[in-house]
């Protein structure tokens, strides 16, 4: 096409409007639809939609690359190939609404249970005491029917001896 | 029907349609963002944004497609890309090239020095694309013949006439 100090002049010619239009304008304008790329990616727009696409392109070069790369898509198989683990994190995003999710069951006690759980409880009680009062009355009579220091012992538990006091008294006395 | 996909079922929100979609353009994709990122982890990352963006608000993105304006694996490539760019900006301080930065954002403000007059519309559209090809891109004339589906005759006739062009704007302001 051209020499190499012609395409040295060129690209400093390029560069210069590029510059120019940037100081000019600003920023371009918002990024067309992903659609209306991928249709001129594949030709398919008419020459009014396409001009207006190639206007964009020209200011973002980077997207020009989106488009060859969309154009080539569809050449060749993908060599690409993710991980199971990122494919089911993917597959993950939409749940199936068939799906029941696992829940414990419910476990509703039903009346007659809690009634006795709860007779059971007043008897263990009630037997607990009544065996407890049996064998203290046991004890007891076996203690006042006893032989002589079962009564003396008998007898202090009534009566208690004065202790100190009682000595001081037979003391003084003397 | 798009490339063998139950679109409605998809829209639909089908969990066997989803999974489907999924097991096939997964590859797809992964090849679309990794041409921008770094392999292992960054790129799956950047597969799940694609998904997670196509099936957000139900499947509002998904829903823009039309198979009549242009084939399923074409779009995916662009939605993908843009959401690979989307992900740098978002990450990345922003970095440009010194040649993209205007001057009057490096060099100190000279005084006298008038904005440029630029003639609206010096360039076409189609003539800055297939300057942007060759001077931004490197890309030969066949490329961008191929890239824009015109014969490469044409494409050396509008660089042709597009560099006469500037040549005649800034030829003076050069002198």
């Amino acid at each position: 096409m051209t020499g190499p100090i012609d395409r040295a002049e060129e690209t400093a010619l390029w560069r210069h409007w590029r510059t120019a239009v940037v100081n000019a304008a600003g920023e371009a304008g918002p990024a067309p639809d992903p659609l209306l790329l991928a249709a001129y990616a594949e030709h398919r727009l008419g020459e009014a939609a396409a001009e207006e696409v190639e206007a964009w392109i020209a200011r973002h070069p980077e997207a020009m690359a989106d488009v060859l790369a969309a154009g080539d898509s569809n050449v060749g198989p993908t060599t690409s190939q993710p991980s199971e683990a990122a494919l089911a994190r993917a597959m993950a995003l939409v749940s199936d609404p068939k799906a029941v999710p696992f829940r414990r069951p419910a476990t509703r006690t039903p009346t007659w249970r809690i009634a006795v759980a709860r007779v059971s409880v007043a008897a263990s009680l009630l037997i607990v005491s009544v065996v407890g009062f049996a064998l203290g009355t046991d004890a007891y009579t076996s203690l006042l029917s006893g032989d002589q220091s079962a009564s003396v012992l008998s007898q202090d538990l009534f009566d208690p001896p004065a202790g100190i006091f009682s000595s001081f008294g037979e003391e003084s006395s003397t | 029907v798009a490339d063998g996909i139950e679109l409605a079922s998809l829209i639909a929100g089908e969990k066997g349609a989803w999974d489907g979609f999924v097991r096939r353009y997964a590859g797809l994709i992964l090849s679309a963002v990794r041409a921008l990122v770094r392999e292992g982890t960054e790129a799956e990352d950047l597969l799940q944004e694609v998904f997670v963006r196509l099936c957000k608000d139900d499947f509002r993105l998904l829903k823009t497609y039309d198979p009549a304006r242009a084939g399923l694996s074409t779009w995916l490539t662009i939605v993908a890309r843009s959401t690979a760019r989307d992900a740098q900006r978002r990450y990345r301080p922003p970095q440009s090239a010194l040649d993209d930065v205007p001057e009057r954002f490096l060099a100190v403000v000279d005084a006298h020095s008038e904005p440029l007059k630029l003639p609206k519309d010096l360039l076409s559209p189609r003539q800055q694309l297939v300057l942007t090809m060759l001077y931004e891109r490197d890309m030969d004339v066949a490329e961008v013949a191929k890239t824009l589906d015109v014969d490469p005759q044409t494409v050396r006739s509008t660089h042709h006439k597009a560099m006469l062009k500037l040549r005649a704007h800034f030829g003076p302001e050069r002198e």
